[in-house]
């Protein structure tokens, strides 16, 4: 722009000015050529104070709008004024005495890009016709002259910057056209999608690599190719990082990738002419991820089944009687509880009914509620009362290293009699089964024993008791009424209260009444295993 | 006084008498604390061991189970070992389980003495 200045100065003129417009269509970028110096940085100073207004008086501006030239042949103070940027400026144009001008329109490519000003003072010739010809000339040849450069600046700028970024990238990186065609490849890309070169890549018809590979997404579907990001651009989506395993046909080699796409749209018409795709290659990541998912998980389900093995698959039929029972472990997966109940057949129209709870958790403990729950079955079938049945568990107990293996046991035998059935209760260190009339009245069955396995020797003795239609006997475990502890324990109060309601439910809801109430008090999280077994006489 | 997350413990000394006063929740969470307690009380080899359960809110069958243990080891050793009576919570597990049948329960730590 000053060579194009210093053209002017001081043969044509005696000042001349650039103006350029700038992206934002603002008059800034001000080349100020004069013959002499402090006029110029003058006249710089007061571009910057008092920026020309685009849609102003100011001839600059008007010529910028119009398009065409301007001769100002003769400048009165006047008319100065009018189109002053201020007092000051016009101040500056009448001191330096402003006489002449001709301003011309730097234009390139159909584009204005700001106007070429040609300025003669005070004892200078007034501007003629003549000299606007030359003026354009000169500001048609400047305009071109500028825009060139500009262009060239920009591509060059724009080039180096693409280049730094893909040649640096570990990502794969492809540029494909709307009909597939790959444009581009880096050789990350290459890498990736097996071939030598980029080149390869470019070459290929589209439709010829990707068939090579099965990709299937994170759930493991199959995805086609056409729901690729880089695919659904062109129909206008904006997707989100799409993370797929990439299969390779032939070896059944395996990459985790995560593919973000981005449109190239054309600055004129808004067209998508490219997507460029990116893959960042998460294989290690990911199977990291899963090993320990996945170990996580059978950790939780290797607990989970083990404790699930620890209680019976189904309950036994009983005619004449109605059976449930509900088991809801506290905590995670991993933590198996002590808690159990069973129901078996054994003898001659004999059931026995039994509920426990093995002091602690996690193996050892699963461990030894399947001693408790085998030795009870066994001693039952060899025919033992339930006094005996939990001696021998105690004694069972005792005999595991290192000891200290608390349980405690409700056992209820049942046999059926005329309206309704009879049960033994023995209890060891166990919570009472509540025996629930078909009015709602609650009361307590059994008398209370040792626990098992570590205080010796153990005290249990047996109760009777009998059921009659409509009644209903509930064994349950501590966390039913520890639940809520310490602030809003259930308590054995809390659960007489929630007995009182069992005749009206379905046995099966009663249960589920208890299990919903323990969980409220203990707001959803329960600090130990809960488990309930009911039955009521069918009527 | 050492404090679990929902324990507190509070260990005194008189002569050759230790009492340790229990208060909050006693349960599967809070053993491994009382069991801290108890190992740097023994270092002393008090002739006696009191855990006073008397502010003692909560306890389960692990607390049970810890205070059976520490009965078992005082036996073992020819120490004295006494629970001061809990709250009614404490002493219907106590009752329920006949535990209460098989441990030296006191009213006061003074008791011991008599």
């Amino acid at each position: 722009m000053r060579e194009v200045a210093k053209l002017t100065v001081p043969r044509l003129a005696d000042i001349c000015v650039v103006d350029l417009l700038d992206d934002d269509g603002k008059i800034k970028d001000v080349a100020v050529i004069a013959a002499d110096d402090q006029i110029a940085r003058g006249i710089e100073a007061l571009r910057e104070e008092h920026p020309l207004d685009p849609g102003g008086a100011h001839p600059v501006a008007r010529v910028i709008r119009s398009g065409q030239p301007e001769l100002l042949a003769v400048m009165a103070d006047t008319s100065l004024r009018t189109f002053a940027q201020g007092s000051e400026h016009a101040r500056f144009m009448i001191e330096h005495g402003y006489r002449s001008a001709v301003v011309a329109p730097l234009r390139a490519r159909e584009r204005t890009l700001g106007a070429l000003s040609v300025l003669r003072l005070a004892e200078g010739e007034p501007y003629a016709p003549g000299d606007l010809d030359l003026v354009c000339e000169l500001a048609r040849r400047a305009a071109l002259a500028i825009d060139n450069a500009r262009l060239f600046s920009d591509l060059h700028r724009v080039e180096q910057r693409l280049q730094a970024v893909l040649v640096n990238l570990a990502e794969a990186i492809t540029v494909a056209d709307e009909h597939g065609q790959m444009v581009f490849a880096n050789q990350a890309a290459a890498d990736l999608l097996g071939v030598a070169t980029p080149s390869e890549l470019i070459e290929a018809a589209p439709g010829t690599i990707m068939p090579r590979f099965l990709v299937l997404d994170e759930q493991g579907e199959e995805l086609d190719l056409e729901q690729m990001p880089g695919r659904r651009l062109f129909a206008g989506e904006h997707l989100e990082p799409l993370v797929v395993r990439n299969i390779v046909r032939a070896t059944g080699e395996e990459r985790w990738l995560v593919v973000r796409s981005s449109p190239v749209t054309d600055s004129e018409t808004g067209r998508i002419l490219y997507a460029v795709n990116v893959f960042e290659n998460i294989t290690e990541v990911k199977r990291a991820q899963l090993a320990e998912s996945f170990l996580a998980t059978e950790h939780g389900r290797i607990a989970h089944v083990l404790q699930r093995s620890l209680l019976p698959e189904s309950l036994p039929e009983i005619p004449g009687v109605e059976l449930q029972a509900l088991y809801h472990a506290a905590g995670e997966l991993n933590d198996v509880g002590g808690d159990f109940y069973d129901v078996f057949a054994y003898g001659e129209d004999r059931w026995m009914l039994v509920i426990g709870d093995v002091c602690g958790k996690g193996p050892r403990a699963a461990g030894v509620t399947a001693l408790a729950r085998h030795t009870l079955r066994a001693a039952a079938i060899s025919g033992q009362s339930p006094t005996d049945m939990l001696s021998t568990l105690h004694e069972a107990l005792l005999r595991q290293p290192p000891g200290e293996d608390l349980c405690t046991v409700c056992l209820g035998m049942l046999t059926r009699v005329q309206d309704g059935a009879r049960l033994t209760i023995a209890l060891a260190g166990h919570p009472p089964p509540l025996l629930i009339s078909a009015d709602g009245d609650v009361r307590q069955a059994g008398i209370s024993g040792t626990v098992l396995g570590v205080v010796d020797p153990v005290s249990i003795e047996e109760s009777e008791i009998t059921l009659c239609t409509g009644e209903t006997l509930l064994m349950y475990t501590d966390g039913v009424i520890e639940a809520g502890r310490p602030d809003h324990l259930l308590g054995e109060e809390g659960l007489f209260e929630l007995c009182a309601a069992a005749p009206s439910l379905p046995l099966e809801g009663f249960l589920e009444h208890i299990e919903l109430a323990a969980l409220t008090r203990a707001q959803g999280r329960l600090r130990d295993d809960i488990a309930l077994l009911a039955l009521r006489i069918e009527g | 006084m050492a404090v679990g997350s929902n324990l507190l413990i509070d260990v005194s000394r008189n002569g050759d008498r230790v009492v340790l006063r229990l208060g909050g929740e006693l349960d599967l969470a809070s053993v491994p604390l009382l069991e801290s307690e108890v190992e740097n009380a023994m270092v002393e080899d008090p002739a006696t061991v009191i855990l006073d359960l008397s502010a003692l809110e909560f306890i389960d069958s692990t607390g049970l189970r810890a205070i059976l243990s520490l009965d078992k080891r005082c036996t073992e050793s020819g120490q004295a070992f006494a629970l001061v009576r809990g709250s009614q919570q404490v002493q219907r597990l106590m009752n329920m389980t006949r535990v209460d049948e098989h441990l030296k329960i006191i009213d006061s730590p003074e008791e011991i003495l008599l």
